[in-house]
């Protein structure tokens, strides 16, 4: 059965046909909810909350066929406002800090595309610096990377200018790339050829 | 434009979100800077490194019977028909509202004059008493948020 056939049922009343969208979207939601918040218990209150606000909403959605992103952001806007509520981070970073280019001296010159692979090691090391980004670069990251939402729609989502999304995504990856640079971890990968 | 310029312009490109007039710069500029082409390069490995770093978060959850059982409470037809009639009332309210507002509006002018300064000077006070003590509700909400 189609989406769209889905949705026509729930707002004629059938709300057993919402089942079907839950069971179809559940995993990605709790996904994009756990980038963002990172506990298990909180993601699972705010993956049912979403859903919740999703089927009383549903005569809001302009378009069917855009259900699955309407529902994403509804979880994104929960999850921002569940993160602000439960921690008060205190977040030093400023937006007008210029981060240094220091990347390109730490350059080698032979490359090895065997050691160019994504190794799991590497993928835990780049977790953990996005992780403990200052917060305001981190949504900025994950939204992007992961959530694949454009400049606009982070900037309307974080009520930011999009020249502050730009800024902070220059500046977040500078700071990841830093990091694995220090760690050792950035030679097989980032080389020059 | 500088290399740091340009690096941003390929943060940009590698975000498809660069303007058409720009990238047409930005490839002239990698075709003669060896550097910005291999940060061009790095960036594209770490955006995807980021990526696949992020996507085995999804579990295996089964929420439905939760959500389920709790929609079921909330009773959808209602809602949504409660809805639309209030929305019918809404339009008649409001148009009740928008003709009356000419008359109301008059006879709040005739009433204004006979007001004393006296009797002004203490509407004020107590308006700006009223409005100070929203504003601190206000703020209050706020923080809370
Ligand atoms: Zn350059």
């Amino acid at each position: 059965m189609s989406e769209i056939v889905l949705i026509d049922k729930v707002l004629n009343g059938d709300a057993s046909a919402f089942e079907f969208l839950i069971l179809k979207y559940q995993k990605n939601i709790y996904g994009t909810v756990f980038n963002i918040v990172k506990e298990d218990e909180l993601t699972k209150d705010i993956v049912q909350e979403s859903f919740l606000k999703a089927y009383e909403n549903l005569n809001s959605l302009r378009s069917r066929e855009q259900f699955y992103p309407w529902l994403k952001k509804i979880a994104i806007n929960l999850s921002l406002i569940k993160l602000d509520r439960n921690k008060r981070y205190v977040d030093m970073y400023r937006d007008d800090k210029e981060e240094d280019d220091f990347f390109f001296n730490n350059q080698t010159d032979e490359s090895n595309p065997e050691q160019e692979l994504l190794t799991e090691e590497l993928r835990r090391y780049v977790r953990k610096f996005v992780d403990s980004l200052p917060e305001k670069l981190r949504r900025v990251i994950i939204l992007r990377e992961v959530e694949d939402l454009s400049y606009e729609e982070i900037a309307s989502i974080l009520n930011i200018p999009v020249g502050t999304v730009r800024s902070r995504l220059f500046n977040a990856r500078q700071i990841i790339k830093d990091r694995l640079l220090r760690q050792g971890l950035a030679d097989g990968l980032y080389r020059v050829s | 434009m500088d290399c740091t310029e340009y690096r941003r312009l390929i943060n940009e490109l590698l975000d498809n979100e660069i303007t058409e007039r720009d990238e047409i710069d930005l490839f002239d500029h990698i075709k003669m800077c060896e550097n910005c082409k291999i940060y061009m390069v790095n960036m594209n490995k770490l955006k995807l490194t980021i990526k696949s770093s992020f996507e085995n978060n999804k579990k295996e959850v089964d929420l439905s019977h939760s959500i389920m059982s709790q929609i079921s409470k909330s009773q959808p037809k209602k809602v949504l028909h409660i809805k639309k009639s209030y929305n019918i009332l809404y339009k008649i309210a409001s148009i009740v509202v928008i003709l009356s507002l000419p008359l109301l509006f008059s006879s709040f002018s005739k009433k204004e004059t006979k007001v004393s300064k006296d009797d002004t000077r203490d509407m004020v006070l107590e308006h700006l008493e009223n409005s100070q003590n929203k504003n601190v509700t206000n703020i209050a909400y706020v923080i809370e948020k």
